[in-house]
């Protein structure tokens, strides 16, 4: 009775596991631009990795006792490196951002353009202003003096 | 190993080779470099849960520590991309 419990537990955390990582995955591939594509596989890194830890350590509590507790370091593992590596790229990111700026270059999913911006977010129906403009406009490139 | 068990461990490695193969979609079509370096440590981190879920199918806790060394490397090759990105060199 215990047994056929625990394979059940161990069954469903496989089976979240397996879907916080696929919509993870799904964030990386569809979403518009950089910074929210960053956003995206926190989702797998926190989410799908302890899931994926609590089921491994169900799975050998019920077959041998304690040794599937390290399973919990990948999950701790993921949890001290993934911050810091991803505010690296996140900063390599807006650094060469910035000099796409520079360079006069624009960048459409970045909401160089407002209206652009709204129709990938489906935000029409608001008003201009509360459609976040992250970056400037590269300067010269204004002709209405803003 | 009852049926429930082996069907929802074939299901989550189902899961995680779609999410690598969307990673590696990422890797291949990404518009600049910060992007297909999110691939690549997509792709890595997931292979670390890929080997934990296979430690759970074949009932051996030896290749755990394969998933942390995975994790680990894709971890240290990430931020060696981002810091060449970022300063143009990595130990400097």
């Amino acid at each position: 009775m215990i047994e056929s419990s625990l394979e059940i537990i161990t069954a469903i955390l496989l089976i979240l596991s397996g879907l916080a990582t696929l919509v993870g995955a799904f964030g990386v591939f569809f979403l518009p631009n950089f910074f929210d594509r960053a956003h995206a596989p926190a989702l797998a890194y926190s989410a799908g990795a302890w899931l994926a830890g609590l089921a491994a350590i169900t799975h050998f509590a019920r077959i041998d006792g304690y040794s599937g507790l390290k399973a919990i370091f990948v999950a701790i593992l993921l949890a001290m490196a993934v911050p810091v590596s991803n505010m690296m790229l996140a900063r390599a990111g807006l650094f060469r951002r910035r000099w796409q700026i520079r360079r006069g270059e624009t960048d459409q999913t970045l909401g160089d353009d407002p209206d652009v911006l709204g129709e990938m977010y489906n935000l029409q129906g608001l008003p201009r202003i509360l459609i976040a403009r992250s970056v400037k406009r590269p300067r010269g490139d204004d002709q209405d003096g803003a | 190993m009852s049926p429930l068990l082996a069907y929802a461990i074939w299901f989550a490695l189902a899961c995680y080779g779609l999410a690598m193969l969307i990673g590696l979609a990422r890797l291949l079509i990404g518009p600049s470099a910060q992007d297909r370096t999110i691939g690549v440590d997509f792709m890595s981190m997931v292979g670390a849960l890929l080997i934990v879920v296979v430690s759970i199918r074949y009932d051996s806790w030896m290749s755990l520590e394969a998933a942390l060394l995975v994790a680990l490397f894709g971890y240290v090759g990430v931020s060696a991309v981002a810091k060449f990105l970022l300063r143009g060199e990595i130990i400097e």
